[in-house]
């Protein structure tokens, strides 16, 4: 499996390739008031107006450093009614990929229900990975903040 | 404080690397062969990614992302360029299997066609091989006269297949798959004759160079004739 590798503080990350639709740099966004700090903003990407959230300020509570590493990855939020929609995630030092074997996964051993989106953990180029699911990032709450359909 | 004032780049590359001369020589060669398969060139080159955003960078791809993507046109066609002789030829990419190095021909005994020279071995399977240049009444080679592009050439054997077969010729160099739109395929002066012209289906202007494109179809026929 191809994956996307960035960084939350000193650690890897990385997201299943299949489900990022694009990487770009870090783009002025419209803020939105009364929303979690994690959520930075919406975007315009390609004449949608998709919502971004700052992966770092959601694991760390800082948000990401302003840097030409800094990328904004978008990938596709399935919904639970079934429909997709591109969420904008900023994260560090997103500027390469790693060929990830499935059979190389392992139980990440911890976990805490507070960050229910991180995955099963790998050993890439000596450096532990932890995957991270795209599915769980969101609390419902702010899923129906996010993605108000028909209104 | 400078974007350039917070790197410290070692440029071991440059010292015991592949672009210098200093010994002894880096461990590292031995396993990586060159300085760009190496990690420590690798994380070098990232780290231009740790400065701060250049002034306007962030306007522009603002501006970038928020337009639609340029579709590509799907309609396009394209061909393999190559060379015989002096002459530039392309054939419909469809047509080319595969472009290989130059091998052996293994000759046939009792051919009478001038235009079937033998069989070569393509992938463990034998292939018949065809002379292009003779079809076409060409003079092969005319390295010499391209010699002075400096650049390196290298011949090489396109094969090509219709239904019924597939046939190997060798090119004196194939420059690639070229894209064009099918308005941009000239038809060639009436007043030409000879059998390049008659085996041409149009012309296309690649940079400097002129380049007929073949018709496939008679291209192929002829070289299925030369096994009757």
């Amino acid at each position: 499996m191809l994956a996307m590798l960035f960084s939350i503080g000193d650690d890897r990350y990385a997201l299943p390739a299949a489900e990022v639709f694009e990487v770009t740099p870090v783009l002025k966004l419209k803020k939105i008031p009364a929303v979690p700090d994690y959520v930075a903003g919406l975007c315009n990407f390609r004449g949608m107006s998709i919502p971004v959230l700052d992966i770092s300020a959601l694991a760390l509570g800082v948000p990401c450093r302003l840097l030409l590493s800094t990328r904004m990855i978008v990938v596709n939020y399935i919904l639970d009614s079934g429909g997709v929609k591109p969420l904008g995630l900023l994260a560090e030092q997103a500027t390469q990929t790693a060929t990830i074997r499935e059979a190389d996964l392992q139980a990440p051993g911890i976990q805490a229900e507070s960050v229910p989106w991180l995955g099963k953990v790998t050993i890439s180029s000596g450096e532990l990975v932890q995957l991270v699911e795209v599915d769980e990032l969101l609390t419902p709450e702010v899923v129906a903040m996010l993605f108000r359909e028909g209104r | 404080m400078s974007a350039t004032a917070e790197l410290h780049i070692h440029d071991c590359w440059n010292r015991i690397g592949v672009w210098g001369r200093e010994t002894p020589r880096c461990p590292k060669l031995v396993q990586f062969t060159h300085c760009y398969n190496c990690d420590v060139y690798q994380a070098a080159g990232r780290m231009l990614h740790a400065r701060a955003l250049p002034a306007g960078y962030q306007a522009e791809w603002t501006e970038i992302v928020a337009s639609r993507k340029q579709a590509h046109a799907r309609t396009g066609l394209a061909a393999v360029v190559f060379r015989i002789g002096r002459e530039w030829l392309a054939v419909p990419a469809g047509l080319v299997d595969e472009i290989v190095e130059l091998r052996a021909v293994h000759g046939l005994p009792h051919r009478s066609s001038p235009i079937l020279l033998g069989l070569v071995n393509i992938r463990g399977k034998l292939q018949l091989a065809v002379d292009i240049a003779e079809l076409l009444g060409i003079a092969a080679g005319g390295g010499a006269a391209l010699k002075k592009e400096h650049r390196s050439i290298y011949p090489r054997m396109l094969v090509v297949h219709n239904e019924q077969h597939r046939f190997v010729f060798a090119a004196d160099e194939v420059l690639g798959t070229h894209r064009y739109a099918a308005k941009e395929l000239e038809s060639l002066p009436a007043t030409l004759s000879g059998a390049l012209t008659k085996y041409s289906a149009g012309a296309l202007r690649l940079g400097d160079r002129n380049v007929g494109l073949l018709d496939h179809e008679l291209l192929l026929y002829a070289f299925s004739r030369s096994l009757a």
